[in-house]
């Protein structure tokens, strides 16, 4: 073993101790006020973006404009195999299995009896859900986009009014299919306040927040129940879309829900990307054309994703100044939900979740003699997990020092996360 | 260097290093003249307007050129969000909407999708709900031309959405007299069409509308446009004057005596000054089916950031809305109860309604503001929904938004060509231009100097930066483009055709990624062709059809034939 492994497990452990303490403050991570005020950190991480977004675009031309071999295109397909097999599917289950985890912890809570380790845990299944949420953004393609996953469960803002509007009206109005008010960022919004996770008092009698004080905790644990019952559909549809009909329990609940799960022509997704070419239902008519999607198409791949993070998620406000794109400015959890964004790229790349890269497009360049692009693809997206983690947090509060913008509105409410 | 041996030693792949032999390069036909494609048409875009990713998302060289990068990405943001009454950065929804975003109907950025349902919130539901007087084909005026199934409480919203039935129906004989098997191998192709029904206890309005019929129309994509902007109106008239001899052309856009476009074929409108952008006239109108709106600064985009959502901005002080909504809302008593016990707050949204808090103020007051559907009512627009509480003075999309969104909207590239090199994409060509589509898919223009005009929304950004509005914009100068279509609208008498049955030739342009982008490949203007060959197929239902003996042609083709005319449409 030698000193960039172990330093590639440190930081590792590194980045699974700022998971856990997430809710910390800037001070418990270090940083001074002078690091606020210094914009090469946030450049940084832009830059590390970008270099990312490059080796990656370089990594598929290099496929794109070769002449592969039947081996070549047999291992190839094997790493299409291995990322459906090892990290897409893998990781819709864990996050399916999360949400279904928080589901079961808030059908539990009725307002009598609620505990605050009842209310700890389905925050912390939250949570869980939440990371492999950001761990598949790298693959977006497929599933989460045909069947536009992405705005029905994690739309941003919450629609504040319309969700107190929603609670005013006696919690008749239909909402399965307002994403304004569903998702990941409703269930924040009844779970956690000031980063923190919510008091049993408050439940057990009314909300304190602004405008919501009408509304009492046992209308939001049960609207919460029935956001997450959606969101789980949703996840279940994303599992059963990837691996096909093998959990019999999960396809039902997809089906009860009236919810695809295939492509037009009857595949599930893994055999649509694994099965791509000329004369087959695949909607990729050639294996090119799959690994570009997974890698550097312009949405729902790896490129479109680290594009997303650094040229959108930082740079909105960080560059630009507009503070309102923070997507939950008292999250203080930005950074870490950008790393994990890039980890889903390491995921990719090394088709696995464990670092382990046999049988993946790192594998494939070194075995045609191209360890020049693994190894610039892994440094690349190595330095952006760091570049990203170097910025000083919170997020909100670098941006704001930056740009001397005051972002403390008291109506924004306070959550973990950021999508 | 070190990196290597790291990697072999957290995985196990050391041992596969170098067993597959190198990469050796293929050979490259992209950018090149082959069989009887030119060089150039692989960039259907031109040089300024194509981007070689297979993608609906891109920016354009244009646009990248000129430094407009991180507006286009802010502006993007704008397309792929959902819209919120009054959470930052995207607020202002309501008080009614068709949509709370543009995704829902442009899901992936590409052609809508086939619904069975009309459901507001389903994304993908690309059809706009077309409610017209079949008599006069002019739009009911109770309801939006654009029609809204969904409001903010307490309002209902002006169409019930539960109320609406589409039923998909199986075309049994071609009124042509064409069967329903080609000609050549007996393989048989089926045609489904949209009937839709809203019966007329779904209006929420005073009054209710009478004597109507509704058909669906799905969006398209919104890459190119800015090149389609950029075709002179002179070129587009020629292309008119060329054809008037032998169809007939929409007598509301063309002067056939004259044998030049009509004044109303020029799009101005009350609350601009497009009208006067060519001294007498404005722009032609080319955007949409109906061929209703000209220039991509007013276009389908620029009005739907507006009206779709009822998002509000500087130069649209005023509301989506319709008097007959408006007075059912004031009349009902559920409304004014709700206002009355929720409005009094200043911070409230429903503040500007409750005037003085008793049941005839907020009435009267409703009525008053819901009806703010023009220009006119700009000052008690102003008065209630402006500089009122709870907005005091901020407008829901700022003139930076709306410009940030304008790059994003003009700056989106066309899809390079693919597959050009290949014979049976070559015979296709071949084939499409013998067989008379390229009549009115007209295969390629030269876009003028692309001076275009520019809203007063941007021009106020500009001046408070500090720069000329006129250069903010990508532009398209001089590009040889390839969108397949004549910019003409012609008639196909369609079973339960589209509204008035004129339809501008649909760009074929990149339609062939839209299964690999968006998971659906559904075509013409209701979704109601699942495959290419259905969507050529419907071109021969009638044979008033302008496409009817282009389509005979296609159905006596041979079977390989067949397939390389698809094959062609899918590779330009």
């Amino acid at each position: 073993m030698n000193k960039i492994f172990i330093y590639a497990c440190a930081l590792m452990m590194g980045l699974s101790v700022a998971a856990c303490s997430s809710d910390s403050d800037n001070n418990e991570n270090g940083n001074n006020d002078e690091k606020y005020k210094d914009r090469s950190y946030g450049i940084s991480a832009i830059d590390a973006c970008a270099q990312t977004v490059t080796q990656l675009t370089q990594a598929n031309e290099a496929i794109a404009k070769a002449s592969l071999t039947a081996e070549q295109e047999a291992a190839l397909r094997q790493v299409l195999t291995n990322l459906v097999n090892n990290v897409i599917v893998p990781t819709y289950t864990d996050l399916a299995n999360d949400v279904e985890d928080l589901e079961k912890t808030l059908s539990g809570l009725t307002t009598s009896s609620i505990t605050q380790a009842q209310i700890d845990k389905a925050c912390a299944d939250f949570k869980a859900a939440r990371q492999h949420w950001e761990r598949s953004e790298a693959f977006l393609g497929g599933a989460a986009s045909d069947f536009s996953i992405d705005p029905t469960i994690d739309s941003w803002p919450l629609d504040r009014a319309e969700l107190l509007d929603y609670f005013k009206g006696g919690m008749t109005a239909e909402i399965e299919d307002e994403s304004t008010i569903l998702g990941f960022h409703a269930l924040e919004f009844i779970l956690f306040r000031n980063g923190q996770n919510r008091k049993v008092a408050e439940l057990q009698g009314n909300d304190t927040y602004t405008n919501f004080e009408g509304v009492s905790g046992a209308d939001e644990l049960k609207y919460a129940q029935q956001v997450c019952k959606l969101l789980k559909e949703r996840c279940f549809q994303l599992q059963v879309a990837w691996e096909g009909e093998k959990n019999q329990s999960r396809v039902a609940v997809v089906k009860a829900a009236r919810l695809p799960y295939q492509t037009e022509k009857g595949l599930s997704y893994g055999e649509n990307l694994i099965g791509a070419g000329e004369n087959s239902k695949s909607t990729f008519p050639n294996l090119k054309d799959a690994v570009a999607q997974v890698l550097s198409s312009d949405e729902g791949s790896c490129v479109a994703i680290c594009n997303e993070v650094g040229t959108a998620k930082i740079a909105n406000p960080f560059s630009a100044g507009d503070i309102a794109y923070v997507e939950s400015p008292y999250s203080y959890n930005s950074i870490t939900d950008f790393q994990d964004n890039i980890r889903s790229i390491r995921n990719v790349w090394f088709g696995s979740t464990n670092g382990s890269a046999a049988g993946s497009f790192n594998a494939f360049f070194n075995s045609v003699g191209q360890e020049s692009v693994a190894t610039s693809v892994t440094n690349a997206f190595n330095s952006a997990i760091n570049a990203i983690g170097e910025m000083p947090a919170p997020f909100v509060k670098y941006c704001s020092v930056i740009w001397n913008k005051n972002f403390d509105d008291p109506t924004n409410w306070e959550s973990t996360s950021e999508e | 260097m070190l990196a290597a041996p790291v990697l072999s030693a957290c995985s196990d792949d050391s041992g596969e290093t170098s067993s597959l032999g190198p990469l050796t390069p293929e050979e490259d036909f992209f950018g090149k003249a082959t069989g009887n494609f030119t060089a150039e048409e692989w960039f259907p875009g031109g040089e300024l307007g194509t981007t070689e990713n297979a993608s609906y998302s891109a920016i354009t060289p244009a646009a990248e050129q000129a430094g407009m990068e991180a507006d286009f990405n802010t502006g993007e943001d704008f397309f792929e969000h959902l819209y919120t009454f009054e959470q930052e950065p995207r607020k202002g929804l309501g008080p009614a909407w068709v949509r709370n975003s543009c995704i829902a109907c442009h899901p992936a950025y590409g052609h809508g999708k086939r619904q069975t349902e009309y459901r507001a919130n389903q994304i993908g539901n690309g059809y706009l709900l077309v409610i017209y007087h079949p008599d006069t084909n002019g739009y009911i005026t109770e309801v939006t031309g654009m029609p809204q199934t969904q409001a903010m409480a307490p309002f209902k919203a002006p169409i019930d959405e539960n109320q609406i039935q589409i039923e998909w129906k199986e075309v049994t004989a071609m009124e042509s007299g064409l069967p329903m098997q080609f000609e050549d191998d007996g393989e048989t192709y089926s045609l489904i069409y949209p009937e839709v029904t809203i019966p007329v206890t779904a209006f929420n309005t005073d009054p209710k509308p009478t004597n109507y019929e509704v058909r669906l129309e799905s969006t398209i994509g919104i890459y190119g446009t800015g090149l389609i902007d950029a075709i002179s109106d002179e070129d587009i008239e020629a292309q008119w004057a060329k054809e008037a001899p032998y169809v007939e052309l929409n007598p509301a856009m063309w002067d056939k005596e004259a044998g030049k476009f009509k004044a109303s074929a020029y799009y101005s409108a009350p609350y601009n000054d497009t009208g006067s952008f060519h001294g007498d006239h404005g722009p032609l109108k080319r955007f949409t089916y109906a061929m209703t709106r000209g220039t991509l600064q007013d276009g389908a985009g620029a009005n739907a950031i507006w009206n779709i959502t009822n998002v509000t901005r500087s130069d649209r002080h005023w509301l989506y809305t319709t008097p007959a909504w408006a007075k059912a809302q004031s009349e009902d008593d559920d409304v004014i109860a709700y206002i009355k016990s929720h409005g009094a707050q200043e911070s409230s949204i429903l503040h500007p309604y409750y005037a003085d808090g008793t049941n005839a103020g907020i009435k009267e007051r409703v009525n008053e503001i819901l009806s703010c559907s023009s220009i006119g009512k700009k000052e008690t627009f102003d008065k209630y929904l402006f500089k009122g509480a709870p907005y005091h003075g901020q407008d829901e999309m700022s003139d930076k938004q709306y410009y940030q969104f304008m790059v994003w909207h003009r700056g989106l590239a066309v899809p390079a060509a693919r597959n050009l090199n290949e014979p049976q994409v070559q015979r296709g060509k071949e084939l499409f231009n013998e067989i008379g589509c390229a009549q009115c898919h007209r295969p390629s223009w030269k876009t003028g100097a692309d001076n275009m005009w520019v809203d007063a929304s941007t021009k106020a950004y500009a001046q408070s930066i500090g720069k000329d509005a006129s250069q903010m914009l990508p532009r398209y100068p001089n590009q040889t483009i390839w969108p397949y279509t004549d910019m003409v609208q012609h008639r196909l008498f369609m079973k339960n055709d589209i509204r008035t049955g004129w339809c501008r030739t649909t760009p074929l342009w990149g339609r062939g990624l839209s299964r690999r982008l968006t998971g659906a490949d559904d075509r013409l203007h209701d979704c109601r062709a699942r495959t290419v060959i259905e969507a050529i197929m419907w071109h021969g239902y009638s044979k008033q059809s302008d496409a009817y003996r282009a389509t005979e042609k296609f159905y006596k083709l041979k079977k390989e034939d067949r397939n390389a005319v698809v094959k062609f449409i899918e590779a330009i």
